[in-house]
């Protein structure tokens, strides 16, 4: 198994109960796995869980049978080699697009970032944007940097947290056709968070439907 | 001044150093604190407010006593407040005017007449004061919060016509001048008449002292600053509140107390001390913080710590957590994301509140007064010393300065506020 999170269990500190229980699953190598379930179901927190931004009071998470966090071991968000991209997707504002993507990349000299940065942003499009700021450009298109920044550093687990949510009805269909090429050429195991059926059937291979916290079923996007 | 204008007034009906004198110029120059507080709470009220209450039938007089005053009521307290406890922070105007305040009395019972005890308790009640102001603004706010979130469509200041447009515009005229251009003028024109004499090596040395002393203060205000707002960003706990709120304290308490606080807090820890000087150097003075600078930045810092830590903390609150997070996601540790992503995004509120800071310490009187070290000037403490012997023309050159730094500075704040608009 590729992920392994076991008997996850968070409350936030001053909240007075817990926001996920017992919460377990695997996920397989290049799976594209969706989290479904109502606004204030838990679904953020899941994912923010797994990439480090919060600490479980109980449970593990193993990523590559590696550890992550147990009641003993905490690898710190930035070496835990898992990418997300943000429901408002947090693009530096300080930095072009290009200078947003180079941002993540680590252990190569400058021509090979060069090439790394071009090499994404024609994967999203995005060909002749590299010189705008973000508020240059368009929701779909600032979601777009925020998915090629994430997949730069080539991490092996990717998050996205409401990846639709911004965008209005036309453009959901097309950017979901568009995101699903993307992870099918990159063949990155992904989990994904949405409240919306369409997204879930769309993209998932296994959708997990979670309710105050509590996984109710796992089913195979085929039978959904 | 009278006689510049050529206008003669029997001193017997306008003395102006006397106690109405200081409060004629307190009302000049503190007006602006209640001035902008209301307007800028104002401008985010709703216009819906009043649209509603002219529909049910209501006339301008009625709006302004039922809807305005009392929305206003916390915005308008807040600022009289702020005056309150700048007046009684102040010892110059006092000083110069004449008049007995707590302030100067402090200053008189410790310096002239050696009576630590009397300061004490001097001290002691005017901080009574302050609480009492403190816990009366909360009191008279009460519990009622108006915060409206409907920012739909924000009130539109009413122009005013003909009669009552001119008033306007003389009354706020009236007291930029009294507060500001009058007072310039007549700077300039002493500077003019004295800068032979007072221009030197040693005022080059004056400007410099207060450069570099309000400068240090500064940064160390500014990095204390953005070590605990980002401390509170990232833990928010009842502790970190709890230090989020004490830096705000030393802003409420008038210098002459601080001064107090700070002398007996590091005579006791010189003598504290007295085994690590000695190791050092065997024939130390009993007073080694107390006779240096470090004694008036330590002051510098408690007292406008507030200044620094709320611009900077507002930086904080905009800019948020998620470009942190953002950054540790793409693999960076807390130090790289700091100076990467936290520190170029906070860059105007660090500017703002640095520029806030040192203008504020630059004017800064009483604290200086008292915790300098021995013949140690500023501008400020020339000025005052020259304003105190008789001597008030020579003052203005160093006064000047201090204007003109100001000015550069709200002119920053005004450039920088521009380009958040962006
Ligand atoms: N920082 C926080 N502090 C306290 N409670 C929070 C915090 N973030 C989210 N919550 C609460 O946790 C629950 C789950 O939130 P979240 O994971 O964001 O749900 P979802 O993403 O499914 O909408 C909600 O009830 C929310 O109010
Ligand atoms: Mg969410």
């Amino acid at each position: 198994m590729f992920i392994e999170i076991e008997d996850l269990c968070f409350r936030y500190p001053n909240a007075p109960k817990a926001v996920i229980q017992d919460f377990s699953v695997t996920i397989e190598h290049g799976e594209v796995i969706c989290i479904l379930g109502e606004s204030g179901g838990g679904k953020s927190t899941v994912l923010r869980l797994v990439a480090g931004l919060e600490i479980p009071s109980k449970g593990r998470i193993k990523i590559n049978e590696i550890t992550m966090v147990d009641q003993s071991v905490f690898v710190p968000p930035e070496k835990r080699g898992v990418g997300m991209v943000f429901q408002d997707y947090a693009l530096f504002p300080h930095m072009t697009v290009s200078e947003n993507i180079r941002f993540g990349l680590k252990k190569m000299n400058n021509k090979e970032k060069d090439f790394r940065i071009n090499q994404m942003l024609d994967l999203v499009n995005l060909g002749d944007y590299g010189k705008r700021y973000p508020y240059e450009l368009s929701g779909g298109q600032q979601q777009r940097v925020a998915i090629a920044r994430t997949l730069a550093p080539k991490p092996s687990l990717l998050l996205l947290d409401e990846p639709f949510s911004n965008l209005d009805t036309e453009l959901r269909s097309k950017i979901r056709e568009e995101i699903n090429i993307i992870l099918k050429q990159t063949s990155i195991t992904v989990i994904f968070v949405t409240h919306d059926k369409e997204d879930a059937k769309a993209m998932a291979d296994r959708i997990v439907i979670l309710k105050e916290g509590k996984i109710v079923e796992i089913v195979d996007s085929i039978l959904f | 001044m009278r006689n510049d204008l050529g206008i003669q007034v029997s001193p017997k009906y306008f003395d102006i150093m006397s106690i109405y004198g200081a409060v004629f110029i307190f009302t000049m120059v503190l007006f602006p604190y209640v001035y902008m507080i209301t307007r800028v709470f104002l401008e985010k009220q709703s216009a819906s407010l009043i649209e509603n209450a002219k529909l049910l039938g209501k006339n301008s007089f009625e709006i302004f006593v039922y809807v305005i005053l009392p929305i206003s009521r916390g915005a308008i307290l807040g600022g009289a407040t702020l005056v309150s406890l700048e007046v009684l922070n102040d010892y110059g105007v006092a000083a110069h005017f004449g008049v007995q305040t707590f302030s100067t009395a402090i200053f008189k019972t410790w310096f002239a007449m050696g009576d630590i005890d009397s300061a004490l308790k001097l001290a002691a009640i005017l901080m009574f004061s302050v609480f009492g102001i403190v816990l009366l603004e909360k009191i008279l706010r009460g519990k009622k919060k108006y915060n409206f979130t409907s920012k739909v469509r924000p009130i539109v200041r009413k122009q005013l016509k003909g009669t009552l447009a001119s008033l306007a515009v003389f009354i706020c005229f009236i007291f930029f001048s009294f507060g500001f251009i009058i007072p310039t003028l007549q700077l300039l024109h002493w500077s003019v008449l004295t800068y032979k004499k007072t221009l030197n090596i040693y005022f080059i040395q004056l400007m410099f002292n207060s450069v570099w002393v309000a400068f240090v203060a500064t940064l160390l205000i500014i990095m204390i600053s953005i070590v605990i707002a980002n401390f509170c960003r990232m833990e928010g706990t009842w502790f970190s509140k709890l230090t989020s709120k004490l830096t705000l304290v030393g802003y409420s308490i008038p210098g002459a107390v601080i001064a107090i606080g700070v002398i007996l807090f590091i005579i006791q820890l010189d003598h504290k001390l007295q085994w690590l000087y000695k190791m050092i150097d065997p024939d130390s003075i009993t007073l080694v913080l107390g006779t240096s600078i470090i004694m008036l930045l330590f002051a510098y810092v408690i007292r406008f710590l507030a200044v620094g830590y709320q611009a900077v903390e507002s930086g904080f609150e905009k800019v948020g957590k998620k470009f942190f997070e953002a950054s540790r996601m793409l693999g960076k540790n807390v130090t790289q994301t700091f100076f990467q992503v936290d520190f170029p995004m906070l860059k105007p509120a660090i500017i703002s509140g640095f520029a806030l800071t040192f203008v504020d310490i630059m004017k800064e009187l009483p604290l200086t007064l008292i915790l300098r070290p021995y013949n140690f000037n500023t501008l400020a403490t020339k000025s005052y010393e020259y304003a105190n012997n008789e001597m008030i023309h020579e003052a203005s050159i160093a006064s000047l300065i201090i204007i003109l730094v100001s000015l550069c500075a709200i002119y920053l704040l005004y450039i920088l506020g521009d380009k958040e608009k962006v």
